[in-house]
């Protein structure tokens, strides 16, 4: 008996070591997997453009961004709304530095009104591991003048325990970078800001014109030590601005691209501040960049460490926006759009499908759907490769929203296909809505999990798994009551979440068009909005 | 002893297997947040935490001496979906349909199963207040499954002796064709069980 025991607690000892190896063998959550459309720069600097996927493989990463999305996020999470505050942080067009153990992540930042600077959020990594966020202003629009080395650059320094849901309302004190470029054949730029570093504590939310040449610099770090800040305030403006008003900030650079500066700094408010500059060394690294600090981030042993970024000047639009467009505008495809938008007055549902007949010019083969019987759905021949669309109304007095079948149908068109350009059109009393294909694995993925079923139970197991969450919380929002508008727009709202890796997983994603006066038809990828109850 | 180090392997390898998900448990009712990162490990639970559907449970009964309906509601938990990774709490059920004392539909005792959904689909998570909206469906007479499909709603009554106010409805869809898997037509019958009543807790 003892022996047994013995030997009982040496199996579970192994066990157990083998599980904390297994466990110690996982990924380290801070290193991401990068192995396409990788150019390494001169300075050893790797530049890639990554997606969403790629960046949350970062948990820390995701731990940063994800808690914006408490307010709004958007269809397929291409980017990350925060609706109350009036920005977008795009997640699907991120630049990803990396140059031995050190790697920096910069989104496209985009706010909901016009604004003529294209902004960034840098998250540079620490040597703890951590990550420092930065907001990142470029006052030029026009790329090949960045590219040029003739923009101006302001670097806002976030605290690390930043909310982000501020990210565009909080003034604070910034930084003025000349940049230092390695130009490329496409024109991509890295900017060491290390390299050329000027402490402005004149406030942020006005830009500073900056005219000097980083470049000329000798690039060693000490040269801020002896720097003596630009203008654009003195000691009374380096806290933040807390007044909530826009402040406008002058400086002229009078000795040079790195010397101080005079400048006046005047807020709507009528505060007016000055400053002849300051002397920044390097005793204080508590974290938060001051003026007493002389790199923007140091290591244990208190020597600069890099902070690289590398602008993205715009957001990756949506290819799926341009298709949807080209397809609805094909002749055929619009005019049955048309003959269907007649039928919706009818007691069951139309559809047509579209299967590529010609290339040049693109002409389809127009194949009119199947219904059953009364208050039926409608069917489709099975597809093939040709099958390019599939359109169907839902007749008036139906929600107008995707059904859990029509995505089913619709991951099914994606696999027979095989094509991300499958593509299914539902038109509705009021709206026209497209699904798209974003991820033709997770469709498939999606299609098999029904796999298996009969395919009555299928339907019903499909109409089932949709209603606990598009009905569900559609309903749930409704509560007490709200218009047929407002229901309509809750229904496709859950729709997505339903459809995204949140809910069932599908791999699609939803558009709605809008049609103007004229006729013309634009897509939008359907935003997914958060609501509380 | 080759069996111990197998049930040993099995539960080692079963809890190796789960040490990456983690359940969040969210009150039933409440409203998704944002769309997680695909790699998120997270999945949630829609658990019944308020006992919102417990009101719903039990034996409901109609008889207005020619329709005879006896229904037993029971809480299922931790119900998964098909292809998503939540989990919800879910109201299922079982019944006895008689007309004129003729059995119309039994799904109690040898032919209950609380998860077949041909025979008594009636389930769902819908709960608002004292309404909950189920999915519905019959069982077929005639062939593999019914055409038609509809949603219930019941309104709980708080009487001395509670009252469900049952309303059902045909959705405006069905499934998009009639044909059985074995090629048969459908039962494109209307249901059989009353479309409207008021039963009484039992």
């Amino acid at each position: 008996m003892k022996n047994k025991f013995k030997n009982y607690l040496k199996l579970g000892i192994l066990l157990f070591g083998i599980s904390i190896t297994l466990l110690n063998c996982q990924k380290d959550d801070s290193i991401i997997n990068v192995d396409q459309n990788v150019e390494i720069l001169n300075d050893g600097y790797s530049i890639s453009i990554i997606d969403k996927e790629e960046v949350f493989q970062n948990k820390i990463i995701a731990d940063k961004i994800l808690p914006i999305l408490k307010t709004k996020t958007t269809n397929n999470s291409n980017k990350v709304t925060n609706d109350e505050h009036g920005f977008t942080i795009h997640t699907d067009n991120v630049k990803y530095l990396e140059k031995d153990n050190y790697h920096s992540y910069t989104f496209y930042v985009e706010r909901d009104y016009e604004s003529n600077i294209i902004e960034n959020l840098l998250l540079t990594l620490k040597d703890d591991g951590s990550y420092k966020p930065f907001l990142v202003q470029y006052n030029n629009e026009n790329s090949q003048q960045l590219i040029d080395n003739n923009t101006t650059v302001n670097f806002i320094e976030l605290e690390d325990n930043f909310d982000y849901n501020q990210l565009l309302t909080t003034s604070r004190d910034c930084y003025i970078i000349s940049v230092k470029h390695q130009g490329t054949n496409d024109g991509d730029t890295y900017i060491d800001l290390n390299d050329c570093l000027q402490y402005n504590p004149g406030g942020c939310d006005a830009l500073v014109t900056w005219g000097g040449d980083c470049a000329q610099q000798d690039h060693d770090n000490s040269f801020v030590n002896e720097e003596t800040s630009p203008g654009g305030g003195d000691t009374a403006d380096t806290t933040d601005d807390t007044d909530g008003n826009d402040n406008t900030n002058t400086s002229t650079d009078t000795s040079g691209p790195f010397s101080g500066i005079s400048g006046t700094n005047t807020g709507t408010d009528g505060s007016t501040s000055t400053g002849t500059g300051e002397t920044i060394d390097n005793t204080n690294n508590d974290g938060i960049i001051s003026n007493n600090d002389s790199c923007l981030l140091v290591d244990s042993n208190g020597n600069c460490f890099d902070v690289v970024t590398s602008p993205v000047l715009l957001p990756r639009p949506d290819p799926h926006i341009a298709k949807l467009k080209v397809l609805s505008d094909h002749p055929q495809i619009k005019a049955k759009i048309a003959y269907l938008k007649t039928k919706l007055t009818e007691t069951h549902e139309y559809g047509y499908q579209f299967n590529l007949s010609g290339t040049n010019p693109i002409t389809y083969n127009e194949v009119a759907g199947i219904v059953a019987d009364d208050g039926g759905g409608v069917g489709f021949p099975d597809a093939t490769t040709l099958t390019v669309v599939e359109a169907h109304i839902h007749e008036n007095g139906r929600d107008e929203v995707f059904s859990g079948e029509d995505a089913y149908n619709m991951a099914k068109l994606a696999i027979t296909s095989q094509s991300n350009n499958a593509t299914g059109i539902l038109i509705t009393a009021n709206n026209m809505f497209a699904l798209r294909v974003d991820n033709i694995t997770k469709a498939t993925a999606f299609y098999n999990s029904y796999e298996g079923l009969a395919n009555d139970k299928k339907e019903a197991e499909i109409k089932k798994d949709y209603e606990k969450i598009v009905e569900l919380y559609a309903d749930a929002v409704c509560a007490p009551s709200c218009t047929v508008e407002e229901y309509t727009s809750y229904l496709n709202n859950y729709l997505v979440y339903y459809l995204s890796v949140s809910g069932e997983d599908t791999g699609l994603s939803l558009y709605q068009a809008t049609e103007d006066a004229d006729g013309k038809t634009t897509w939008n990828a359907f935003e997914y909005t958060v609501y509380t109850n | 002893m080759k069996n111990k180090i197998l049930i040993l392997l099995t539960i080692f390898l079963g809890l190796s297997n789960t040490s990456n998900a983690q359940e969040v448990i969210k009150t039933l009712g409440s409203l998704p947040g944002a769309i997680d990162s695909p790699e998120s490990t997270l999945y949630y639970y829609y658990k019944d935490t308020n006992n919102l559907l417990d009101k719903f449970t039990g034996t409901w009964l109609y008889d207005d001496g020619i329709h005879y309906f006896k229904i037993s509601f029971s809480k299922k938990e931790h119900v998964k979906s098909n292809a998503g990774k939540n989990y919800i709490d879910e109201l299922v059920c079982e019944y006895l349909y008689k007309e004129n004392n003729i059995t119309i539909y039994n799904t109690y005792g040898i032919n209950s199963n609380i998860n077949d959904y041909l025979a008594n689909h009636i389930s769902g998570s819908n709960v608002i207040g004292n309404k909950v909206k189920l999915r519905y469906n019959e069982p077929p007479i005639t062939s593999c499954a019914r055409y038609k499909s509809g949603q219930l709603t019941l309104n709980y009554i708080a009487n001395t002796i509670p009252e469900l106010i049952w309303a059902r409805e045909y959705d405006k869809v069905f499934g998009v064709n009639n044909i059985c898997d074995d090629g048969s037509i459908k039962d494109m019958s209307d249901f059989l069980i009353p479309e409207n009543m008021t039963l009484i807790k039992q």
